[in-house]
């Protein structure tokens, strides 16, 4: 993310608008390069050289914060380390101590403390030159330490990665957002609730016409005053968001350190490109393997895949499949639970058991579940090994119809 | 009637009149900010309803924890304890730096007998409290700030991780110790004390006086003022004796001309602009006026640089050199606004530095032979502001500083605890006719500077 003093916003009203970057412009692309080449030959230069480097590179250019903002986003790619044949701090002890020896002796004889002397007593002991016991003395400082590498990136992806980075340094003022979403897959959607949870934040979800979604995300806190301690949890938010193919954000800020009301908005046209690795509709095989022999073998019961996600009064709920009971016109929701702890699972079963008694089915794989602990397991929980038997599902599925009625 | 915490509130499962509950529509429950947990459970007592307590974290009945080490408080402290007890448990005490602020805190922690946490600004402290909380409850003290993260029934963390990490220590904690409490208000770490549900509280400071009224809020969060003593009614009793000297100097006559340029140019950008340091948030108009020129970004380099001469100057290193053969024999502390001065002089004195970069075990280091004598100077500029116990230290030199008068009074502080019959002395070198004139000025507006 952006520091505050490298964000490039404009004012309309009340609104906030970031200055984004044509990520497509060679001329940004062309100043991208030269800062990514700047980073890639400076593995083993101290911070402060390499900042003075890029310095030198944009000091007079009449874009020099878009500059610095690219340079801090390359900065972060880097790792660095202290680079000494001895450690400084020992060097130091060495030397002060001599130089308090020679302080006391001086001013018991009235003599002039000399820097010379010292340094001299100081390199006999460590058996190192007078020049290295300067240069060692304070070498792990943090202008002085070294780049031991560099995670490259393309400029095309360095600019991307920077109009995101704009837009979290804003939200990170956020004391709210809305969003929508619609026309996506339910597993996309699953992503999206399921990183709303992750980041620790309270979602409020309507369901609205069209496969849409009104979402109103904060914090426990937001209920009593306009918080910005989800700020951060929203900002990392965001690359979640930004793997739906259709929305829409508003964030209600509090800007600058007289707190003003200002709004953000983004939206899918803006054309922010996520920079974390989208697993979000990644299908397993064995849901596919199920899909199929469930289709060939169980008879009473039709399948759909990706059925819409579910509602409930605390939010939504995701399912993998819908199960039509063709002789009742029943239908039981069916999701293959991922990686789980029996807690999570309970808590998970106990919420789907309130508020859809006999609509619903989960099913546990043994080789996903991360505990061990010993449990009982309701009617509504199927465990299975690699894929989960159709025959058994379409068994105990039935068995929620008749324990409803 | 069923208590729960969540995330830094409470929630109740009815929606009953209680104090600071709002109906929440986003997850159909009733809730109040964490802070609130005392005012209802007070309230529920009072009108007989019966309840279940499943938000509070800890065992409602004494810890039993015994101190290990004996010793005879102060009138001072024993009086601040009782205040705040006489209080019910919540409120500030003011004590000038170097009268055993902690000690207080410890034996309040005693006395209260719940886990506690404590907060503290700086890492440095963070692990200075560590080391004397582990020495006087004798069982391990938990840590988190830094790279530490170990929650114990005894913890100090600093404002910044209390803040980050509230929801899951919220209900851990039945009493809650601010040290520097004036670093409380503000929006940020404010938002810990909102969430906590500790019911007892204690707010520790030098100085309570803030520039923006934030003491108000302390009353809500923290309590009320329960107990306050000044430097000048502690000293020589409690604290060592002390006299306070300015020194000026003069700058090079190369240093004026190129101060007064400087000085010129930035003002006229300053003038042109339209932008009033001494405005509303004039310095942050300045910043972002300058960024958008390569005239402004010339201007604010001017500024740096005149303010740079006023701060280290060369007549400055020379009245350095003065005082440190002046009391060749006493611990010294050498203060400075700016850690590249600190690393100027360390290297030319060859004398120990710390700053913020300086590693936990080398600090430790250096106050070890500081107090044992083996290293009379240490150079420092922020860190050592606050709290860190240097008993030895005789004289203080301030060679540049901000112009807030609470950092010279715990600079002052530093210097002033009680160790043999120390006179204490502390300098502040001033480069004359320069802004830092009024710098000083502004600064010595405390009672301690007389």
């Amino acid at each position: 993310m952006l520091t505050g003093n490298l964000l490039r916003v404009k004012y309309y009203k009340s609104a906030v608008r970031p200055q984004w970057l044509d990520a497509r412009d060679p001329q940004w692309l062309a100043a991208a390069e030269d800062l990514r080449s700047l980073y890639r030959d400076a593995v083993q230069k101290t911070r402060s050289e390499v900042q003075s480097d890029v310095n030198e590179l944009i000091a007079d250019s009449p874009t020099v914060l878009v500059l610095q903002g690219l340079a801090k986003l390359l900065d972060d790619r880097c790792e660095y380390e202290t680079v000494a044949e001895k450690p400084p701090d020992e060097v130091r002890e060495v030397a002060f101590r001599a130089s308090a020896i020679h302080r006391a002796a001086m001013t018991a004889s009235s003599g002039t403390f000399s820097r010379d002397e010292v340094i001299r007593a100081v390199s006999d002991e460590l058996t190192l030159t007078p020049h290295e016991v300067e240069t060692l003395l304070f070498a792990d400082l943090k202008d002085e330490q070294r780049i031991h590498s560099f995670e490259d990136i393309t400029p095309e992806q360095l600019l991307d990665r920077y109009n995101v980075a704009l837009a979290q340094s804003v939200l990170l003022k956020s004391v709210g957002v809305e969003v929508k979403v619609w026309g996506d897959s339910p597993a996309r959607y699953r992503q999206l609730f399921r990183a709303i949870r992750f980041r620790r934040l309270i979602a409020t979800i309507r369901e609205a016409p069209g496969n849409a979604f009104h979402i109103r995300i904060d914090g426990p806190l937001s209920l009593f005053s306009a918080t910005q301690k989800y700020g951060l949890q929203l900002a990392l938010f965001l690359p979640a968001l930004l793997h739906c193919k259709a929305f829409e954000l508003r964030a209600e800020l509090r800007w600058g350190t007289e707190r003003k009301e200002k709004v953000f908005e983004l939206c899918a046209a803006d054309d922010l490109r996520s920079h974390t690795a989208d697993f979000g509709t990644y299908r397993p095989k064995e849901f596919e393997l199920f899909a199929d022999s469930f289709r060939s073998t169980v008879s009473d019961w039709t399948l759909a895949d990706e059925p819409l996600p579910v509602t409930l009064p605390d939010g939504v709920w995701v399912p993998d499949f819908a199960l039509t009971h063709m002789p009742s016109g029943t239908i039981v929701y069916l999701e293959l639970f991922g990686y789980w702890r029996a807690v999570d699972l309970a808590k998970h079963v106990a919420r789907l058991e309130q508020h859809l008694p006999g609509r619903f089915l989960v099913a546990a794989s043994q080789q996903y579940r991360t505990d061990d602990e010993s449990d009982s397991v309701p009617a509504s929980v199927v465990h299975y090994r690699r894929t989960p038997s159709a025959e058994q599902i379409a068994k105990a599925a039935l068995a929620q119809i008749r324990n409803a009625e | 009637m069923i208590l729960s915490y969540d995330r830094g509130t409470i929630v109740v499962d009815a929606g009953l009149d209680l104090p600071g509950v709002l109906v929440d529509r986003r997850t159909g429950e009733h809730r109040a900010p964490g802070h609130y947990y005392r005012a209802i459970v007070e309230h529920l007592l009072a009108n007989r309803i019966p309840y279940t307590d499943n938000a509070r974290g800890w065992d409602n009945a004494g810890t039993g924890w015994q101190l290990k080490v004996e010793r005879v408080p102060f009138p001072h402290q024993s009086e601040a304890v009782e205040a705040w007890w006489a209080a019910r448990k919540r409120g500030c005490v003011i004590l000038p730096t170097g009268t055993g602020k902690s000690y207080v805190a410890i034996l309040a922690i005693a006395k209260a007998s719940r886990p506690t946490l404590i907060v503290v600004p700086t890492l440095d402290l963070m692990r200075q409290w560590h080391d004397q909380l582990g020495e006087y409850f004798g069982m391990e003290i938990g840590l988190v700030g830094g790279n530490e993260y170990n929650f114990q029934p005894i913890t100090v963390t600093t404002y910044d991780s209390a803040y980050r990490h509230v929801d899951r220590w919220g209900n851990k904690y039945g009493l809650l110790i601010f040290d520097e409490v004036h670093h409380l208000p503000g929006p940020t770490y404010l938002e810990a004390a909102i969430a906590s549900i500790a019911p007892f509280r204690l707010g520790l400071t030098a100085t309570l006086e803030r520039q923006d009224g934030g003491e108000y809020v302390l009353h809500d969060l923290v309590g009320p003022l329960v107990y306050r003593r000044e430097i000048q009614e502690l000293s020589g009793d409690y604290l060592a004796e002390y006299e306070t000297r300015r020194v000026y100097v003069d700058l090079t006559d190369a240093e004026r001309e190129r101060y007064t340029v400087c000085r010129e140019h930035y003002r006229r950008f300053l003038f042109e602009s339209g932008v009033s340091l001494s405005g509303s948030n004039g310095w942050g108009r300045f910043v972002m006026e300058a960024s958008k020129t390569p005239q402004g970004r010339e201007a604010l380099k001017a500024w740096r640089e005149q303010k740079h001469i006023e701060r280290a100057g060369e007549g400055k290193f020379r009245e350095l050199d003065r005082i440190l053969a002046r009391h060749a024999s006493e611990r010294t502390l050498i203060f400075t606004a700016d850690n590249a001065t600190v690393y100027k002089i360390a290297r030319k004195h060859l004398v120990p530095p710390i700053t913020h970069q300086t590693k936990t075990k080398e600090r430790k280091q250096i106050l070890e032979r500081f107090h044992s004598g083996e290293y009379t100077i240490v150079v420092t500029s922020q860190v050592l502001n606050e709290g860190v116990d240097v008993p030895a230290a005789a004289v203080g030199i301030v060679l540049s500083g901000t112009g807030s008068t609470r950092e010279n009074v715990q600079r002052l502080g530093r210097i002033l605890r009680k160790h043999g019959d120390k006179q204490a002395i502390l300098y502040e070198v001033v480069a004359r006719g320069t802004g830092e004139e009024f710098t000083s000025d502004r600064r010595r507006q405390h009672g301690a500077f007389g």
